[in-house]
């Protein structure tokens, strides 16, 4: 792989999965939604603003499915999902060998005390409530992924 | 163009003045370069029909807004009234929002002004339940088809903001196509 500076624009970057940034494998995020809304302004924001690859998932069963095969560097995930929920994916995530160092930050529109509480006891780095304000997203997520 | 002027919500049915409210032109505050925006303008063109067209419009004023509560009304001009055709988060029968075209309350957002609170509603505040945080007219074929009225917003969401005014912008444009052109109601099919 060529040592180039991933550019946004250029589709050669785009359609690399991987592609280094000074020296630095790309960071990958998975995101997790049931709201195809929510994952494309996430994934619009993030193409737009950013360097990360992202991958997407639209349930928890498929969030965890992904993490292990995927290996991202960061989960952003729904709480409220069919199938299974952001609290057990997270805990799932956490059971898990392979993907428990990975940091999840789950994001929802509920932000009542008792739904934080059992955020945090699902094993979540961090807790964010919708609606997302952008610069303080990009802000929490640069510093997980930043060396 | 931006006016003070009056809220006329009432928790009972009438009519009365309790908070002033802000109305104005959504078409210049839009913002095509914020990914809310552009993802909202996306979805709303995929639509195919209005049941696909009402999930969509939830899933923006949910998510990309912070309000769980809202109702979309037709407008009937024969009738002279606005009609109830969907809602969420809300108990229709439990709606006291103005529904005569001819109320002052609704003058605006039927020439085409968006009417937002200054004071929003809350979810879990005493006394705001059924308070309107803004009342967004729905454009189709020239004229306003419809009104998606805005409930309480969500406890950590203090107001709508001029970024919540573009996204509402998008939502005034884009929504009528695909939730009142009643010839591809249900079909499956959407005509461009």
């Amino acid at each position: 792989m060529p040592q180039r500076r991933w550019q946004s624009d250029c589709i050669i970057c785009r359609l690399s999965p991987g592609f280094e940034v000074k020296g630095q494998p790309v960071k990958k995020i998975l995101l997790v939604d049931d709201s195809r809304t929510t994952l494309l302004m996430e994934r619009m924001m993030l193409e737009k603003r950013t360097s990360y690859q992202c991958i997407t998932a639209t349930n928890g069963l498929e969030a965890v499915e992904k993490a292990q095969t995927e290996g991202p560097d960061l989960v952003l995930m729904d709480v409220v999902m069919p199938q299974m929920n952001g609290f057990e994916a997270c805990k799932r995530l956490r059971e898990n060998e392979k993907t428990r160092e990975i940091p999840v930050i789950l994001v929802t529109t509920r932000g009542e005390e008792s739904y934080m509480e059992a955020g945090f006891q699902s094993g979540c780095n961090d807790y964010v409530t919708k609606p997302i304000n952008g610069p303080d997203l990009l802000k929490l997520l640069h510093s997980y992924l930043s060396e | 163009m931006k006016r003070a002027t009056a809220n006329y919500f009432s928790d009972r049915g009438n009519m009365e003045h309790f908070a002033p409210r802000e109305h104005g032109s959504l078409a210049a505050v839009e913002e095509p370069g914020d990914p809310r925006v552009a993802a909202a303008r996306k979805r709303l063109r995929e639509c195919r029909d209005q049941k696909s067209a009402c999930e969509v419009v939830r899933e923006i004023v949910s998510n990309l807004l912070g309000c769980e509560e809202m109702a979309l009304f037709e407008v009937n001009r024969r009738q002279q009234k606005l009609a109830l055709i969907w809602s969420f988060g809300v108990e229709p029968r439990k709606l006291h929002l103005p529904q005569r075209l001819s109320d002052s309350a609704l003058s605006a957002v039927l020439v085409g002004e968006a009417c937002i609170a200054q004071v929003c509603g809350h979810v879990g505040s005493a006394g705001d339940k059924d308070k309107a945080s803004a009342f967004v007219p729905i454009h189709f074929a020239g004229q306003i088809a419809g009104v998606l009225a805005l409930l309480r917003l969500l406890p950590q969401k203090t107001n709508l903001d001029e970024l919540d005014r573009a996204v509402l912008a998008v939502i005034s444009s884009e929504a009528g196509e695909p939730l009142f052109s009643k010839g591809d109601l249900g079909k499956g099919e959407r005509k461009r």
